[in-house]
């Protein structure tokens, strides 16, 4: 019975164990999605900011360059607890990071802004509408 | 007349005063996060931080002593060391936020590595200590902090849907990450109630030489100029609302909390953004490396005036040239924006320390004499330490989980 009653016990927390880790694995894929989404939409507004003179080019690459230490990082970890698989919507954005920052470079605000639409579209955040009570 | 100026004077330095690199931050996260909902918190703080200051006055006007000095006189040093210790380690960090405001500033309107700026910064900071006075670092840097109004100003230029705004006045369950909810309110509350702003108001009503007759001035200050500063702050998190939530934009750094001030006014909002950050931050950097020095004086008996030469109070000089030193250390460890909502969580852990005290001396005849709190102050007080308390209680594992 004391035999059993070890069995039952180690199984149960296994299972515990288990839906812990995969929650948490959901948990910090959905973190890594959401910051993403977030600099995607960060850096469609800053190129937009940019495109109509409110803000200057090097404020604009000062933005790439803290969402490619940021994302950098928190995909490094995903990959690590999670996988591969998980950090793609940070890849995505970084992949984009170097073109956007070339475009800036030249000057080429049309180029800037087929960028960061592409990226908005291809990594979609999620907004919070501004509200006192969301459904 | 006089009274007029010392108000209006005392309302803006007030308004400089809860205006900092905390209030700024945490409002924004939190408007970018869950829209008007959190709105409701940054009333309570306010209400919580007008009642503390009120009574702090009162009893520098009174009985001309400081908080600090208060608590060490009647509950002993054995007790005082506990929120000295806890306070002077958490206004390292929001020192350290301070000073990483002011560097943060400079960063956006240059593109240079914020780094650059620190020693710069804190240089500036220490020359305005070691060469001004209360009055000047009191009044100069409080009355250039006024351009913190601009936030009001674009919040209005937004055309917020007002009816939602006051609708989250209304206390509310949170909708989704209950736990990033609670860590956030927790950190408003801890950057609105900063214990450093409890014992710097007293010790400056001391600097300023207070008397009873000062009692009522005291308390139109504390109320207009904590009500003022509040309304900046709603602002900003109305701002994050209207201008990042709906676009997806979450706060993990500076840089995007510039937007709300480049949606209303273009290339201006970047200027302003940067001035309005760096002079607050700049003021408050002030405040807190002088409570600091003045927390430490006053625990250990030392000399202590801003007012006088560093060579007269050399402790006291030497106690926030130390601080400013570490304070501007501590950037080369961690991110600002990091450290700000980590210190403003652990200003919530020590406040209840620092309140609990003011309760018990509130109630000292010798110390307030016919000018104690009243049954309705003291229920008013009850209810703050139990706020206090609870948050306390709460603000590790939420910073922990949600931070």
């Amino acid at each position: 019975v004391r035999f059993r009653l070890w069995i039952v016990t180690v199984l149960l927390a296994g299972c515990c164990g288990a839906a812990a880790c995969g929650e948490s694995h959901d948990v910090r894929a959905a973190e890594l999605r959401d910051a993403a989404g977030s600099w995607a939409a960060t850096l469609r507004l800053v190129t937009e900011e940019w495109t109509r003179g409110a803000l200057p080019s090097h404020f604009v690459q000062s933005t790439t360059s803290v969402a490619t230490t940021e994302l950098q990082s928190a995909a490094r970890l995903v990959r690590f607890t999670v996988g591969d698989a998980a950090s793609a919507p940070a890849d995505e954005v970084l992949a984009r990071v170097p073109l956007l920052n070339e475009a800036v470079a030249r000057g080429d605000r049309a180029a800037a802004m087929e960028i960061v639409r592409a990226l908005a579209s291809a990594v979609p955040p999620k907004p919070t509408p501004p509200v006192a009570r969301p459904r | 007349m006089k009274n007029f100026v010392k108000i209006g004077l005392g309302v803006v330095t007030s308004i400089g005063g809860f205006l900092d690199v905390g209030a700024i931050a945490t409002t924004a996260l939190a408007g970018a996060a869950f829209g008007f909902q959190l709105l409701w918190v940054v009333l309570l703080g306010t209400g919580c931080v007008i009642l503390l200051t009120e009574m702090c006055g009162r009893l520098a006007a009174v009985s001309h002593h400081s908080l600090a000095d208060a608590i060490r006189e009647r509950l002993g040093f054995p007790y005082f060391s506990i929120p000295f210790v806890g306070e002077f380690l958490v206004d390292l960090l929001v020192l350290a936020a301070e000073i990483g405001g002011v560097a943060v500033a400079l960063h956006l309107v240059t593109g240079v590595s914020y780094l650059w700026f620190v020693p710069l910064c804190a240089l500036a900071v220490w020359a305005f200590l070691w060469l001004g006075t209360f009055t000047i670092i009191e009044r100069g840097v409080s009355i250039a902090g006024l351009i913190t109004l601009c936030f009001v100003v674009a919040a209005c230029w937004m055309h917020p849907p007002w009816a939602e705004v006051a609708r989250g006045a209304i206390p509310s369950l949170p909708s989704r990450d209950g736990v990033r909810y609670w860590f956030l309110a927790v950190s408003i509350l801890g950057a609105l109630i900063s214990p450093y702003l409890l014992n710097f108001y007293a010790t400056g009503a001391i600097e300023d030489k207070w008397t009873i007759k000062d009692i009522r001035v005291n308390r139109v200050i504390a109320t207009a100029g904590m009500s003022f500063g509040s309304v900046i702050a709603l602002a900003i998190l109305v701002l994050a609302a209207v201008v990042l939530g709906p676009r997806g934009i979450q706060v993990d750094s500076y840089e995007q909390t510039v937007f709300i001030l480049t949606q209303p006014f273009g290339r201006w909002g970047l200027y302003l953004f940067a001035a309005s950050l760096g002079i607050a931050c700049f003021g408050a950097a002030l405040q807190v490396s002088l409570n600091l020095a003045y927390v430490t004086a006053q625990g250990f008996g030392w000399n202590w005036s801003e007012n006088l030469k560093p060579h007269e109070d050399a402790r006291f000089a030497a106690v926030y040239t130390a601080a400013v030193l570490v304070g501007a250390a501590l950037l080369f460890v961690g991110d600002p924006l990091k450290l700000t909502t980590v210190s403003m969580a652990l200003n919530a852990v020590i406040a209840p320390f620092i309140v609990f005290p003011l309760l018990v001396i509130m109630n000292d005849r010798a110390y307030l004499r016919d000018h104690r709190n009243h049954a309705i102050g003291n229920v008013l007080v009850a209810g703050v330490v139990l706020i206090a308390f609870a948050v306390a209680v709460v603000a590790i594992p939420l910073e922990v989980l949600g931070g």
